[in-house]
């Protein structure tokens, strides 16, 4: 069942502690739960529990008048959070300006759209589903989600008006090479057709860094870190991450995630606990 | 914004001294081993180095000057030193990111 887990008792546990722990409202709840007939079973008193018992402990109940859905619309993305899916969702709306190098053929509509979906393919394979949040504080959402972690994705959708990004890309003969780069101020992102390609000789999707950058690893956001493979900054020798020349991602590439989430919800704060 | 954009044909033959005298003094200097491993700043070095060429490990030296504070310029030399002749520039702002 989707997000059950099993605890097995310590020395010293009691079903409150174990209760609190994971969210539930007391220890008495979590051993009435109907997944817990076994347990009921083999200690018909909640209070003589012994160490190697199992407790499953499924979702903690939900108040339902606790708002578990926020949204939040922002000049370079929008977040949702859904707490009854544990998802946290983030989407820019990238409006787009085809160009051509010299020697190119024109651009079709299916060319287009291709290079689009290539762009979000790559996006979600490279940034979706890694990061593992989770929440604290006294508000009636973080405590709904206590001991929950949210699942992270990013999406990118192609939209003719209103872009938090305007996208040119640029269609260059194969195998050649140009320059990308976004500006978070202008909130402009520069591509062309290769960097839909992972580079040959490192592990990396360009599409995949730009996007870093325009989700918050800017030197000119909030987060105030960018590019990696600088030579005087802190994390030039960690070759393997995105915002270096890589494809794996740290948790301080969603600083400005946790940043804007913190700001969405009284007295409730995210943070990232694991990565995929 | 890129105005009074700076042609390759302007550029061709100069040297890192030539460059100086005539950009003034460079903002940032860098010396570099080229191979496939570039970063996105100095991938379109690449359009300019066979695969050949490429295994000789050409050394680059890399010039860039604050145009203005809108602007940047950086130059590619192959060869160390103020004697190494132009392969590639770019153009860029300062807000931009790579």
């Amino acid at each position: 069942m989707a997000g059950t887990k099993t605890h097995v008792v310590k020395k010293g546990e009691s079903l409150s502690k174990i209760a609190k722990k994971y969210g539930w409202p007391s220890g008495k709840d979590l051993y009435n739960a109907k997944e817990n007939a076994d347990l009921r079973k083999a200690r018909p008193d909640m209070n003589k529990i012994e160490p190697g018992d199992k407790v499953i402990i499924p979702e903690p109940p939900v108040d339902k008048s606790t708002k578990l859905q926020y949204r939040k619309d922002m000049p370079r993305m929008s977040i949702d959070i859904d707490g009854k899916k544990k998802l946290i969702f983030v989407q820019q709306k990238w409006q787009y300006d085809w160009k051509v190098k010299s020697g190119c053929s024109a651009w079709t509509s299916a060319q287009k759209k291709i290079f689009h979906n290539d762009c979000d393919k790559a996006i979600w394979a490279k940034w979706s589903g890694k990061y593992q949040v989770a929440c604290s504080g006294t508000s009636d959402f973080a405590k709904a989600m206590k001991g929950q972690t949210f699942n992270v994705s990013f999406d990118i959708k192609y939209v003719s008006s209103g872009g938090h990004w305007t996208v040119t890309v640029t269609k260059i003969p194969k195998g050649s090479k140009k320059t990308s780069s976004v500006k978070w101020g202008a909130q402009t992102i520069d591509l062309d057709t290769e960097d839909v390609k992972k580079r040959k000789d490192i592990d990396q999707v360009p599409v995949a860094h730009e996007f870093g950058h325009a989700v918050g690893n800017s030197i000119h956001g909030p987060a105030g870190h960018g590019d990696e493979y600088h030579d005087d900054g802190v994390h030039f020798d960690d070759k393997d991450s995105m915002m270096n020349v890589g494809s794996e991602l740290r948790k301080r590439h969603a600083d400005h995630l946790i940043g804007e989430l913190n700001k969405m919800i009284k007295d409730t704060t995210f943070e990232v606990k694991a990565i995929k | 914004m890129q105005t009074d954009e700076i042609s390759r044909d302007t550029l061709a033959g100069l040297t890192v001294s030539e460059a100086t005298v005539r950009y003034g003094t460079p903002s940032d200097e860098d010396r570099f081993t080229l191979t496939t491993r570039v970063t996105e700043f100095r991938i379109e070095l690449l359009n300019h180095f066979s695969a050949d060429q490429l295994a000789d490990a050409p050394q680059i030296t890399e010039v860039t000057w604050t145009l203005s504070p809108h602007r940047n310029l950086t130059l590619w030399f192959e060869g160390d030193g103020t004697g190494g002749r132009y392969v590639h520039h770019l153009e860029w702002s300062p807000g931009q990111e790579f």
